[in-house]
């Protein structure tokens, strides 16, 4: 018996526009909204009752009246930004909700990018295989929500054999509003044989508003074909974010994910990546570096489903105040897995009483020639460290940035992308000022 | 210019040292020996601000461009502004941060502190590069996590390059030569002597004579059991070195 909570009148104004705003697009998604609605209304918000939210109170967002967007929409100040965006990438704007800038440059050859509000206008049959994955056994309520009032987000298809050149930038911009909103991004990427891409996604808050940010990408990345994907999550310091990547990698693809958490209050990020055929390759870097109340909770499972498969996966923390972060990444290595390689390394560094980190690395292993590690670490700034950087003259509160900047730089070292490490050092160098 | 009287000093509550004396001038350079557990390293700590070295009393007073300081009121980094180095015995290795970031940021904090104006990226990476080259410190070094991967004559090196970097007034050298080869020895010692002037002191903390041969020292202390027991001249480690500390010790009842 399912338990019928209260704890979602937060979006009644949103679920009340849903059906104006959804009744030109293809029946199939009406119905899917519908249906994504019911079950998000009967599951309600997890509470920390529910294994996957142990260490994540969402009781913060159930509180929250979330309003629907006026449309008015002040795309001047995205200007704000233009010092964090980078001539050579392909860059895509969202300003609350809506994609209101594309790139000036052509497209190359074999590249398709298009808005999520527009593609499914157009009939979206694409986006069917993703959505609706029994729906009725989907255990996160958050997706749920999203299914049902997903407005905008991208869809990239890159073709077979086709390297995309610039990297591809997606922004989600959100600003002061006197209310709370929430938006609801959708995205797609699918990788045909062969290709090749470089694709990062900001979410950066503009003002210090509460606002909900909720998306949900799902990756295909086919046979052969290799994806650097970067998520870089800024939200302003009230702002809720939930994230959710699905990643499903074929025969030989292989994919690096960047994960950087600096901003918001409340942050979950799902990172579920499936190597789903022989020789798939997966590396998972994260970074949170946290401070104030922020409370950020990353979830992670990797699922070893093919033999000769191999993913490696360091996440890091760096806490400070009362600042609270949570890993819980799952390994599972299927019974036909065999030769596997699986590592999993988080490591964290507290740098006050009051900051806190709840840390579960799991391994499931149903093969038995397998080579698997995991590991995680919790601790502080090495004080024979502090004192060799101090007596060269480099004042306490200096050499600290500097050594959690070290540790921190590890996993921007790996990004191969540019573009991507520029603007992870962005955020970086006004956490750790030197 | 370095005053130390009557110093005792504790480490996990145990007394090293045990009402120490030592007096050491501009333009002088005293050697300090001492058997193994004398507490020559606990000095070289102490001076430097090593936080879990507790004094228990005495003083440690440090003159420097006519001013008075009392030491053990500062924190380490102030000492270091004021001009005090001390070269590890046993450099930490800091990964992630490069040596040339973690210099730079060493030299313009001293440069902040005394009002002089910093040096920019460029502008140090050249100053940075010759005083390499004079102490025959391989380039690649310079981008490399601080000490990381480094031998051990390496890593003596490496702080010799940061005493010339620095050019502090009193500059502690902590068993600087132990590990190291010949032609180690007489690049490290070419680049002490260079920082030895007038203006300057250095403290040398050795268990051997050989980098006396190199370093020519004013005087030679005998550290034994937390107190100097015995000063010289430069015959004294010689001494030491034929004859070892037993009778000094015996000597002392």
């Amino acid at each position: 018996m399912m338990n019928v909570t209260n704890n979602n009148i937060g979006f009644e104004n949103l679920f009340q526009a849903l059906h104006e705003r959804s009744k030109n697009e293809p029946e199939w998604l009406q119905l899917q909204r519908l249906e994504a609605k019911n079950l998000f209304l009967q599951k309600g918000l997890p509470d920390r009752r529910h294994e996957e939210w142990k260490y994540t109170s969402v009781s913060s967002i159930a509180k929250t009246t979330f309003q629907t967007h006026s449309g008015q929409r002040d795309v001047a100040i995205v200007s704000q930004l233009e010092n964090y965006f980078s001539e050579n990438d392909l860059t895509f704007v969202f300003l609350d909700g809506r994609l209101v800038r594309t790139p000036q440059q052509n497209l190359p050859v074999g590249v398709q990018i298009r808005g999520m509000e527009e593609f499914v206008l157009k009939g979206g049959d694409f986006l069917k295989p993703t959505l609706g994955k029994d729906l009725a056994l989907a255990q996160d309520s958050f997706e749920l929500l999203n299914q049902a009032l997903f407005n905008d987000g991208y869809v990239v298809q890159i073709a077979k054999d086709c390297a995309l050149p610039s990297p591809l930038h997606f922004v989600f911009v959100s600003t002061q509003q006197p209310q709370s909103h929430a938006y609801f991004y959708r995205n797609l990427i699918v990788l045909e044989e062969h290709a090749q891409a470089k694709i990062i996604e900001s979410y950066v808050g503009i003002g210090d508003s509460q606002y909900l940010n909720s998306s949900s990408t799902d990756i295909r990345v086919g046979r052969n074909a290799r994806l650097e994907h970067c998520k870089i999550q800024a939200e302003s310091s009230q702002a809720f974010h939930v994230g959710r990547c699905a990643i499903s990698l074929e025969r030989n693809a292989s994919c690096e994910s960047f994960n950087f958490d600096f901003g918001s209050l409340l942050a979950r990020n799902n990172l579920d990546i499936s190597l789903t055929s022989e020789g798939a390759e997966a590396i998972l870097n994260g970074l949170y570096a946290l401070k104030g109340s922020q409370h950020v909770d990353n979830h992670t499972t990797v699922d070893h489903m093919s033999p000769h498969t191999t993913s490696s996966q360091v996440y890091k923390g760096v806490l400070t105040e009362k600042s609270h972060g949570v890993f819980d990444g799952k390994i599972f290595v299927r019974r036909d897995a065999q030769q596997t390689r699986a590592h999993q390394l988080n490591k964290n560094i507290l740098l006050s009483e009051n900051a806190e980190i709840d840390t579960k690395p799991q391994l499931e292993i149903e093969a038995d020639d397998v080579k698997c590690s995991h590991g995680a670490t919790v601790g502080q700034l090495n004080a024979d460290e502090i004192f060799y950087l101090r007596s060269r003259g480099i004042s306490n509160e200096q050499a600290k940035a500097m050594l959690c900047h070290a540790f921190a730089s590890e996993v921007v070292f790996d990004i191969k992308c540019d573009s991507a490490r520029e603007k992870v050092n962005f955020f970086l160098g006004g956490f750790f000022p030197e | 210019m370095l005053e130390i009287r009557d110093l005792h000093v504790r480490v996990e509550g145990r007394e090293i040292l045990k009402g120490l004396n030592l007096t050491v001038n501009a333009g002088e350079v005293h050697a300090i020996m001492g058997p193994n557990g004398s507490g020559k390293s606990t000095l070289s700590k102490v001076i430097a601000g090593h936080p879990e070295y507790e004094v228990a009393s005495g003083s440690v007073n440090y003159e420097v461009n006519f001013k008075q300081k009392n030491l053990l009121e500062m924190p380490p980094e102030m000492r270091a502004h004021e001009g005090v180095f001390l070269a590890y015995q046993y450099p930490v290795e800091v990964p992630g941060v490069p040596n040339s970031v973690f210099l730079r940021a060493a030299f313009n904090s001293i440069c902040r502190h005394q009002g002089v104006e910093e040096m920019d990226p460029v502008d140090f990476d050249g100053f940075l590069k010759e005083k390499a080259k004079f102490l025959d410190i391989d380039q690649t070094f310079l981008n490399r996590s601080l000490n990381v991967d480094l031998s051990g004559g390496e890593k003596k090196r490496n702080e010799i390059l940061q005493m010339a970097v620095l050019s502090p007034r009193l500059a502690l050298l902590d068993e600087t030569d132990s590990g190291l080869d010949v032609d180690s020895l007489r690049i490290v010692a070419t680049g002490v002597n260079k920082l030895r002037t007038k203006r300057n002191a250095i403290v040398l903390v050795t268990h051997y004579q050989r980098i006396l041969n190199y370093i020519v020292p004013d005087f030679v202390h005998i550290l034994h059991d937390g107190r100097i027991i015995r000063s010289g001249d430069k015959n004294l480690a010689l001494e030491i070195e034929e004859r070892g500390y037993e009778w000094i010790l015996s000597e002392q009842g």
